[in-house]
């Protein structure tokens, strides 16, 4: 029982978190646009995912992706530590290492490039 | 390592601890570092604008002793009304640095007060990582410890608070909250009065520093009342809270700016409910041993229902009777999010108030974004009494730090905090076997010592099943976990050096050739105000710009950022939105000198006064709805613009004259026509502004300041003797019974016969 009231309140941590780190209290606010657009040089309109230059103002979906990143990122942590149990089969610990391992670096690298595209000049 | 086997225990704890204190002493010094990038770049100086109060305010105390500061009236403030300075301030922050200055010259080292200033937050930074340490190993383990300090020292959210110049309450309050979270936690693992006394006393400081301890006061509550729900009650629990919660609200009434509120608002009434609460669970925990269960059953329920019911209805009847104050509009906008908007525009309307985007969270977290969440979960799943603490601080601060960008500064402790947690964790489990297979470590450790060292040693390796992870794996997730380390000391050195160490004062730009440019027109601005104008001269600006004005020219100001008066603030937006002649008798009316203005459209500067008079418009109308409105100020097709567009109201009211004036007479490039703006990029709506009650006094190189005085009322139109022509038509007195000297009943005087008289 104990364990599994503590999954539950994982889940209820995780989805809150995720919840909040995507700007949700913003966007009931700014009531930004799902998606923005822009103009390519030839003047058509193309969607555009990321708000760029704005570090205060974001489009709901940007935030959501950032936020899936995050939440990404910490599951794939919690994988690598659960692959190193003692109790679990071969198959279970390599696959747990594949996701974990993926996840982490996935998640790394999509945060950096959508900060990259937010912000032109960040390179770190 | 291995010697230290052979040598015994007491060389081992020795090492243990020469290691603790060098990784504490080199996070201190690179958090220190870190923190300095603006003075290298600029200067010495006191940044923006809140600190430059808290700079003034320093200096009066140093120069006047601290129960003439406490005393202090400003009269230099919120003309006409004037500040208690010392009863509306938290003196923490003075006090600390006044503190020093003290010591420092009792030794002969005499520092100047703002060299103090400046170096403050870079200071108490390092003391932060260190109550971090104390924190998280009371939390986890010395090694989880270890990278919360360093996280925390280095952390761009915590950095933002706390460079060199940044002389905000908010540096020593992450100090003060972290250690009071400590001491808590350590009070309740031990159940002692003495550390409860002395989490109380570390309170009172955080009173004294920062209005943040609000959360303190509500959340250590929220732990004693999550504890006695799981059923974790203890005498422990009792013990530290009784001693804490009774010393604490005693001791936070001293402080003048707090006085009687930790009885009478709402803010703190659910510390005293948890505190009477406390005592109930304690009385019946005493009953349960000596009565039937049936009878405790009774008692429980029973007592329970109507001590719960009685104290609702006393505290509705006291917040009825004015006794206990509701809530306050700072604390609805919290939980009702448009709140704010609505209700308190001066609150919505400062940028650190705006809700936070995910961007936010990646700036200031980076990789601990990701981790916190993974500490998190090892916290649930190794749940213990002072977990539930974390858990509780980490969860209430997400949702605050969601709701504005400024509360980003309470969620980063506790992000430290776990992810030195899960980092710890996990680093244990991938290098426990660091004995077996030497190659595994060796190839980590040259990279970063002061991070992963700790970890692997404060539990001495046990040999588990071999069923494990291959070396290799291993190997390369710690690689892995290492270079993301890395990325993340990188990224909070650009984090801190590009977006955070900018003092504001003085600008910064790039030329064409890459040349660093320095517009220093703040200060151009406010030395002439200093110099050129008399010394009791009145100036009005906008609220943000009230300290500086203080601070650097030393004049009086009618609004700052002290911002308790909403409608003397009103008052100064309604002159700024309305047209001149309405303006200029507000201006008359509240005896205004000189009106500084700011204006970026030359060199596209963004934060200047018309980019932020939709605010003034809006707090004006909030006070006074016949005169403003917002709707007046936009284009027919609804956009904010001082272009063509612009609606007639908007283009002559003071302030887009004050910003224009002359303004189509300079170019700001060569290719474009007169009167580009270059921070709105389009050119301005009407050119040829003309002033007739105020006149330009000064304006900085770069346009960036602007200063307007007042013209005089004119003169009563002036008739020359030979232009009299009105001829004399008064009844001469007749001479005769009349004495001389006494009017004749005239109609004309009745009116002034009661005064004469």
């Amino acid at each position: 029982m104990e364990s599994v009231s503590k999954l539950a309140i994982l889940v209820f941590v995780i989805f809150s978190y995720f919840v909040v780190t995507s700007g949700v209290i913003y966007d009931i606010i700014n009531e930004p646009p799902s998606i923005g657009s822009s103009y390519d040089e030839k003047g058509n309109q193309k969607p555009a995912a990321i708000l760029v230059g704005r570090v205060n103002g974001q489009y709901i979906m940007e935030g959501l992706a950032a936020a899936f990143m995050f939440i990404l990122g910490g599951a794939g942590l919690i994988a690598l530590e659960n692959c190193n149990d003692a109790s679990i089969s071969k198959t279970r610990r390599v696959s747990l290492i594949a996701f974990g391992f993926s996840s982490v670096l996935i998640a790394f690298f999509a945060t950096r490039m959508f900060m990259s595209i937010k912000i032109p000049g960040y390179t770190s | 390592m291995k010697e230290s086997v052979g040598l015994g225990k007491n060389s081992q704890l020795g090492l243990t601890t020469l290691l603790t204190f060098a990784i504490l002493a080199l996070a201190w010094f690179v958090g220190f570092a870190s923190r300095l990038f603006a003075i290298v770049r600029f200067e010495s100086i006191i940044h923006e604008f809140d600190p430059w109060f808290n700079y003034r305010a320093t200096h009066h105390m140093v120069q006047n002793g601290f129960y003439n500061f406490l005393n202090w009236f400003d009269e230099r403030a919120w003309y006409p009304l004037g500040r208690i300075v010392g009863g509306t301030v938290y003196p923490g922050l003075m006090v600390t640095s006044g503190l020093i200055h003290w010591i420092l010259d009792g030794l002969n080292f005499h520092v100047h007060i703002r060299e103090i200033c400046v170096f403050l937050a870079p200071t108490f930074s390092g003391l932060t990582a260190i109550a971090t340490y104390f924190l998280t190993k009371e939390l986890w383990s010395p090694g989880a410890g270890l990278f919360a300090a360093c996280f925390i020292a280095i952390t761009p959210g915590y950095t933002s608070r706390s460079v060199a110049g940044s002389y905000d309450n908010e540096g020593i309050a992450i100090f003060a909250l972290q250690f009071t979270y400590f001491l808590w936690v350590k009070s309740l693992k031990t159940g002692s009065v003495t550390w409860a006394a002395l989490c109380a006393l570390s309170y009172f400081y955080m009173v004294s520093a920062w209005g943040g301890y609000v959360f303190i006061i509500n959340l250590i509550p929220l732990h004693a009342l999550a504890l006695i729900i799981m059923g974790r009650y203890s005498s422990r629990l009792f013990v530290s809270y009784t001693t804490f919660y009774c010393l604490a609200t005693i001791l936070s009434m001293q402080i003048p700016f707090v006085g009687f509120q930790p009885v009478r608002t709402s803010e703190h009434m659910p510390a005293f409910g948890i505190f009477g609460l406390l005592q109930i669970v304690a009385a019946m925990h005493y009953a349960r041993t000596r009565i039937t269960r049936q009878q405790f059953l009774t008692l429980f329920v029973g007592g329970l229902t109507v001590v719960g019911g009685l104290a609702v209805v006393v505290y509705f009847a006291l917040v009825w009777g004015g006794y206990v104050a509701p809530f306050s509009g700072r604390f609805y906008s919290l939980w009702d999010t448009g709140y704010a908007k609505i209700h308190i525009p001066i609150i919505a309307s400062v940028s650190e108030h705006q809700p936070t985007t995910w961007v936010s969270f990646f700036f200031d977290l980076h990789i601990t974004a990701a981790v916190f969440p993974v500490g998190l979960w090892y916290c649930i799943k190794k749940v213990n009494d002072e977990r539930v603490f974390i858990i509780l601080y980490a969860v209430s601060a997400v949702y605050f730090a969601g709701v504005m960008v400024r509360l980003m500064l309470t969620l980063t402790p506790a992000v430290c905090v776990l992810s030195g947690i899960a980092f710890s964790y996990t680093y244990e489990k991938y290098l426990k076997d660091d004995e077996k297979v030497p190659g595994s470590t060796g190839s980590t450790k040259s990279g970063e010592p002061r991070t992963y060292d700790k970890p692997g040693k404060s539990k001495p390796s046990s040999s588990e099943s071999d069923d494990q992870v291959s070396v290799n794996v291993k190997t390369f997730v710690s690689v892995l976990l290492l270079i993301f380390l890395l990325m993340f000391v990188v990224h909070a050195t650009y984090v801190t050096s590009n977006a955070y160490s900018h003092p504001s004062v003085v600008l910064q730009t790039a030329s064409g050739n890459g040349d660093r440019l320095i517009m220093d027109d703040f200060r151009e601005a406010y030395h002439w105000l200093r110099e050129n104008t008399a010394d009791e001269a009145r100036v009005m600006s906008w609220w943000d710009y009230g300290y500086q004005i203080a601070g650097m020219a030393n004049r009086t100001t009618l609004v700052d950022n002290n911002t308790w008066n909403n409608s003397h603030i009103a008052l100064v937006g309604k002159a700024m939105s309305s047209n001149e002649s309405a303006a200029y008798e507000i201006m008359r009316a509240l005896d205004v000198d000189y009106i500084l203005v700011i204006f970026g459209g030359v060199i596209g500067y963004s934060g200047d006064d018309i980019n932020k008079f939709l605010w003034m418009v809006r707090i004006a109308q909030g006070e006074h709805p016949k005169d403003i409105r917002e709707e007046n100020y936009f284009t027919e097709s609804g956009e904010y613009s001082v272009g063509a567009q612009a609606s007639e109201i908007m283009l002559n009211c003071l302030m887009y004259k004050m910003s224009y004036y002359r303004f189509a007479e300079t170019r700001v490039g060569y290719n474009q026509p007169a009167g580009f703006d270059r921070t709105r990029g389009y050119v301005i709506g009407k050119k040829d502004v003309t002033l007739d009650y105020i006149e330009e006094a000064y304006t900085t190189e770069n346009w960036l300041v602007r200063i307007y005085k007042l013209k005089d009322l004119p003169n009563r139109p002036q008739i020359k003797p030979a232009d009299l022509t009105v001829p004399f038509r008064g009844k001469r007195v007749a001479k005769g019974k009349n004495k001389k000297g006494i009017l004749l009943q005239n109609e004309s005087v009745k009116g002034k016969k009661a005064e004469a008289v």
